[in-house]
Formats: C-alpha cells, structure tokens, sequence
C-alpha cells in the first residue's frame, strides 16, 4: 500500500507491505525489512535493516514520534488521503488557525480585549498563570475577536477554547 | 547529630536530603499535599504527614502546619531544600522558636540576602564589586525609567522579592521600558507578593558563575569552586557544569575569596552560594546570595566528592567544618542537564500528563537526581522540573561525551521534556568548545531549534513505520473490542505562545 510520510518540509513516497509477522518498506530502489516490538506502552524497539532504534509513540498525539531522542513530527497519509489531496480537497482535520486554546491547565489572570476588538498578530490577548510562570498569549493572527469564552479569574483546563480570531 | 530530620519539600530535593540523613541513621518525616499521596518523597520518607490541598499555598508554604508536624513527630531539625519555605524569614525564625533546628542560614542572613537590594547595600560596605544599579527598590515606573537613563540602556528589571529569573527582565530603549516594569510588576507581585523592582546596568558578554560556600558555627568559612550557570532560557537555568572553562585559576582564587567575604559579612551559616556576573573582560560583580542548597549543588559535589547535605546537617547540629579551604581539590569535570517537563519544539509549553514509559540513563558516573516513576503523572501544580541529570568523567571533554550518551539513553514517555533540548545545548560547537556566555541561547536559538528537529531520511522512515505500525495496532485491538477506531488526534498548531521578551 502506498503511503507518504509527510513532515510539512518533506514528504517521502513509500509503499508499506506486511509480509509474515514482518513489514517491508519500499522507498525508491530500498527495501527495508522493518520489525517493531513493543517493549511497553508507547516504546517500541524498532529494527531496521537490523538498525535499532528505540522509538516512543504517543497515543494521545500520533503525529509526534520520538526516534532515539529525536522528536519527529510528522503525518503518515494512507492512499485515500492522498486521493483526496489530488482532488484538491485538504484535510478536514486541521486545526482552525484563529481558535486559541490551552495547551496546558491554569488561572487566566487578564484578558487584554473584548468581544469584537481588532487586534493584530502577535498582539497580547490575556495572561494565563500555570506552573508558576505568568504566560502572555499573543494573537496568532490579525482580526476581529469572534467570541471570548472565558472570564478573569476562571480556572481552564488543557485544550479549553479561550477566543476566536476571524 | 539529629535524630529525626523534617523535611519541608517535594519532588528531588526532598528525595536528596532524605537520603543523606538514612546514611546517617536520621529518622525523615515527610510533609506531602493531596496530590503527592503517592510521590517519591512520601514513599521515600519513615513517617509522612498530609498537610493540605494541591496548591501549594494550601501546603508546601503552610508554615503553621509544618510546625505542627515537627512538634507532633518530634523531629529535632528542618531541612527546607529550596523553594516553598527555604528563604522564608518568618519561617527560620518560626523553626528556632519553637526549639527546632533550621537547616539553613540564621534568619537574619536570608533576610538580608533574601532581599535584592539589601544583600546590595551590605555589600557595598566590602571589597566585593557590585554592578551599578539603584540602590532602593522602584515602585514608579516613570522615577524607574530616569534611572535607567542615568546608567544606560541597556538594564536589566529585577523583582526585589525575585529569584530564578522570575520578574526579570531586559530593556533594550528607553521607549520598551514603562511598559516591562509593568510586566515585570505583575509577575512579581502573583509570584512574590512584592511589586518592587530595582534596575541594573546590563553586561557585556556576561557569564553568570556562582560560588559554593560552607560556613560553620566556629567562624570557618570554605568555599567549593565555582559552578558555570551561563546557559539559561528566560533566565532558568539549563545546563551548569564545573570547573568553569572560562575562567583560571587567578580569578577562581579571586572570586573564591569575595564569595567567603560575603558569607562573613552577612555572619553566614550552612550551605550557601554567592552568584557573580562576570563580563568578557573578567571583571566580576556580585549579584546575590543564594541562603539554600541550589538545584545545580551536586556538579560541586561530583568534583569535590562532598557531600553538600552532609555537611549542612553536620554545620547544624554544631559541628566544626572538617575540611580546609587549601585541601579542597578540583578532580575531573561534572555537567548537569535540568530535565523538566517542557515542550522545546513549542517553545517550552509545560506539559503535563502521565509518564507512561521511563527509562532512565545509568552506568559509569552518571548520577540522576530526580523523583518521577511510570505511572505517575505531572500535575500542573508544582514546578516543572522532573529531575536533574548530572555526569562526572576525568576532563570536560568526556564529561560532555558521556552527558550525550546518558541523554541519548534517557526516554520518558507521555509527556515531553526537554531531554533532547539538552542534547542540542552539548553538541552545539559553541558549548563544546566552552566560548560561551548568557546570551548563548538567544544567539544560538535557531541553530538549537534546527538541531532538535533535523532527522535524517533513515529517521523519517522509522517514524513512518512505527506510526504506521502504531495505528494497525489500534485498529486490532479496537477490533477486538468491537469499539471504534479512535480518531486521529489534530497535530498542535499551536497557538500557545509564552513571552518571548
């Protein structure tokens, strides 16, 4: 089967074939005889051409790989999504560039706007405390603020929606 | 000596101190908040005592309750390690009140150290050089930026109440300047409770080296050599290591001296560390005095085989230092790596989850100080460092060899950390050559980011295989469970982003 190994600066054409308990990668006129045991939850020890590698992979974000220390990012698109591309149609899946959310849990100290003020990226949007740092979160991208869902003072989750940009 | 030693911490340093005290057959007595029921100190300690919520407001600062718990388990001494209560006045003299022995500096000497601008002006009645700045801490902003002016941009904004770099901040011109003493402002006044700031002329190529001092009850006062702090993200420190390459033995004499000078003038008692700036053309200042056991001590310790807990208890308990300043000898070379849990590849996001996978790096002189296991997960409540890395070899050179192995070696799964920072910071060709100063991370930001991201073709195959691997799993076992295919999670394009001044 054909995949793509997609790093947004790269993309590598492979095609992946399962034969015995073993998979075999073909990438340009290299075959190589991939093998990946899982040692315990995410980590895996993956040979390669009798290379080993250990290699982490999260469940909770598939497209972060950590390679022998390394940290890869990365998307593996399958035929369909490439089909997909060809017809012109980009992923669904992208996140939508003007939704500010948390990436960690915390105290919103100060929001800087209200609803319906122009900022402009880069632009300070509130303060957030977490893990003992006072953290300024800036516009991602210049426009109108759409909705503010928090208040001062509210504590927030990971992945909580703050504001849209539009 | 003691027989039972509180120790009024968490995380590595509670595990620290512990273990030195069960070397000497002292009893521990941890303290521990609701979430830490199961941490490392806790499981670690001979008696445990839950003293309050999460937060550590509602714990780890509770000096009442701590006291209590030393009064009800009858410990005879507190070790404070650093941070929460290390540096509290109120709290050293709390301890000696009630007939307990502080592990520390005698209240006095953290009050006047503790304070930016006090440590400045007892100093400015020694031989030891200070930077020029102001000499009463600045509410006004407007009175702040005529000062600044007056010694030159650029300046450094200090919180008076601050420490790792918490509240600090450059300013390059007089118009960027109002502005950050507000910033600045806020964050002390959340951190510290004090909105004061005082400025500073910012140096040239500066280096930020730190002294080591033990002071005993006896009026003998040591120091252990120095300790390289100069690479640092946002003022924390990163990577430390010892002896410095930048300085020789001249100027280590030199500074060696200033630093025992003001552990004296300050009447100085316990472990301490006396912290210079010294620029490119070796002129040194004194910048402040840490009254606590620092993160970085055990590089110290790796070259000078003291065992700097040992000795704070030994000081304590009243017993004459038993060593002299001409038998403290440099062997070898150590390097310590701060690991915390952060997401270098944006821009050192905490993060926060649980460790589903840890293999730490072990062999020959690699030490982790550290308090994490699998299982266990990383609350946002506490500090984000999970632990310290810290490799001894003979000479700098295979110090910096055997940090890249064990960092190579170092995994822990399911959140991310900025192991892999580490190992951009060791083999960058500025580091390794030892040429470098305070500004190393914002010069060399970019090359660093490159570093941790490159892979090669060989590593990308493997990534896809092992994705590719990962999801055919998945699939398999949702099958079997007759449940959905989980949904692919959105790739963080994030929009999260700290301050970057």
């Amino acid at each position: 089967m054909k995949y793509e190994i997609n790093t947004g600066d790269h993309a590598l054409q492979i095609e992946i074939h399962s034969e015995r308990e073993k998979l075999v990668i073909h990438y340009g006129d290299r075959h190589l005889e991939f093998e990946a045991v899982q040692v315990q939850a995410d980590m895996y020890s993956v040979l390669m051409n009798n290379r080993s590698f250990v290699v982490g992979v999260c469940s909770r974000n598939k497209d972060r790989v950590n390679v022998n220390g390394t940290p890869v990012s990365l998307r593996l698109l399958d035929a369909v999504h490439l089909h997909l591309r060809e017809l012109g149609w980009e992923s669904m899946e992208e996140t939508k560039a003007g939704l500010v959310e948390t990436q960690i849990p915390g105290l919103i100290t100060k929001i800087f706007h209200q609803k319906g003020d122009e900022v402009i990226e880069g632009e300070p949007l509130f303060l957030m405390e977490a893990m003992k740092m006072e953290n300024e979160i800036k516009a991602p991208l210049s426009g109108k603020i759409l909705r503010i869902s928090v208040q001062e003072g509210q504590t927030v989750d990971k992945g909580t929606h703050i504001m849209e940009i539009g | 000596m003691f027989k039972k030693v509180l120790v009024a911490n968490r995380g590595e340093i509670a595990l620290r101190v512990m273990r030195t005290c069960r070397e000497f057959g002292i009893e521990t007595v941890a303290v521990y908040s609701e979430a830490d029921r199961t941490a490392p100190h806790v499981l670690f300690a001979d008696e445990a005592y839950l003293i309050g919520p999460a937060p550590s407001s509602e714990s780890y600062l509770k000096l009442d309750k701590i006291l209590d718990v030393a009064r009800q388990s009858k410990a005879d001494a507190i070790h404070p390690g650093y941070g929460f209560l290390s540096e509290n006045t109120e709290f050293a003299h709390k301890v000696a009140e009630a007939g307990i022995v502080f592990i520390g500096p005698p209240a006095e000497a953290i009050e006047t150290m503790g304070d930016k601008t006090m440590a400045r002006q007892a100093m400015l009645q020694t031989n030891v050089p200070v930077v020029p700045g102001t000499e009463e801490p600045i509410k006004d902003p407007d009175k702040a930026l005529e000062v600044a002016k007056d010694i030159g941009f650029p300046v450094l904004i200090k919180a008076a109440g601050g420490g790792g770099g918490k509240g600090m901040r450059i300013v390059e011109t007089a118009d960027d300047f109002v502005s950050a003493v507000g910033k600045a402002q806020r964050e002390s006044k959340s951190a510290f409770g004090d909105d004061r700031v005082y400025i500073e002329k910012y140096l040239e190529g500066p280096h930020h080296i730190e002294f080591q001092v033990l002071a005993d009850q006896h009026g003998n006062i040591i120091h252990l050599n120095e300790r390289e702090c100069s690479i640092q993200r946002r003022y924390q420190k990163v990577i430390e290591e010892s002896p410095s390459p930048f300085i020789d033995a001249e100027l280590r004499e030199k500074m060696g001296a200033a630093a025992v000078e003001t552990a004296r003038k300050c009447n100085y008692l316990g472990a301490g560390t006396v912290e210079f700036l010294v620029d490119k053309y070796k002129n040194f200042y004194f910048l402040e005095m840490n009254t606590r056991l620092q993160v970085e001590h055990p590089v110290t310790e790796m070259i000078t085989g003291i065992d700097l807990v040992e000795e704070q208890l030994r000081i304590a308990a009243g017993l004459a230092l038993d060593i002299k300043q001409e038998e403290v000898s440099i062997s070898g070379h150590a390097v310590e790596c701060r690991i915390y849990a952060e997401d270098a590849v944006l821009d050192f996001t905490p993060s926060t989850g649980k460790i589903v996978m840890l293999q730490i790096p072990d062999g020959a002189g690699t030490r982790f100080d550290g308090a994490i296991r699998q299982g266990m997960e990383i609350t946002p409540y506490y500090d984000p460092m999970l632990g310290k890395l810290i490799c001894w070899a003979k000479d700098r050179e295979s110090a910096l060899n055997r940090s890249e192995r064990a960092l190579r070696e170092f995994y822990i799964g399911g959140i991310e950390t900025t192991i892999q920072f580490c190992r951009s910071v060791i083999r960058h060709p500025v580091f390794r050559k030892g040429t470098y100063d305070t500004h190393f991370y914002a010069k060399h930001k970019t090359e660093l980011h490159e570093d941790l991201t490159r892979t090669s073709e060989e590593v990308l195959l493997v990534a896809g295989g092992a994705v590719f691997n990962h999801e055919e799993q998945i699939k398999h076992t949702s099958q079997s469970q007759g449940s959905e295919r989980r949904s692919r999670s959105n790739w963080v394009t994030s929009q999260w982003r700290r301050d970057q001044s």
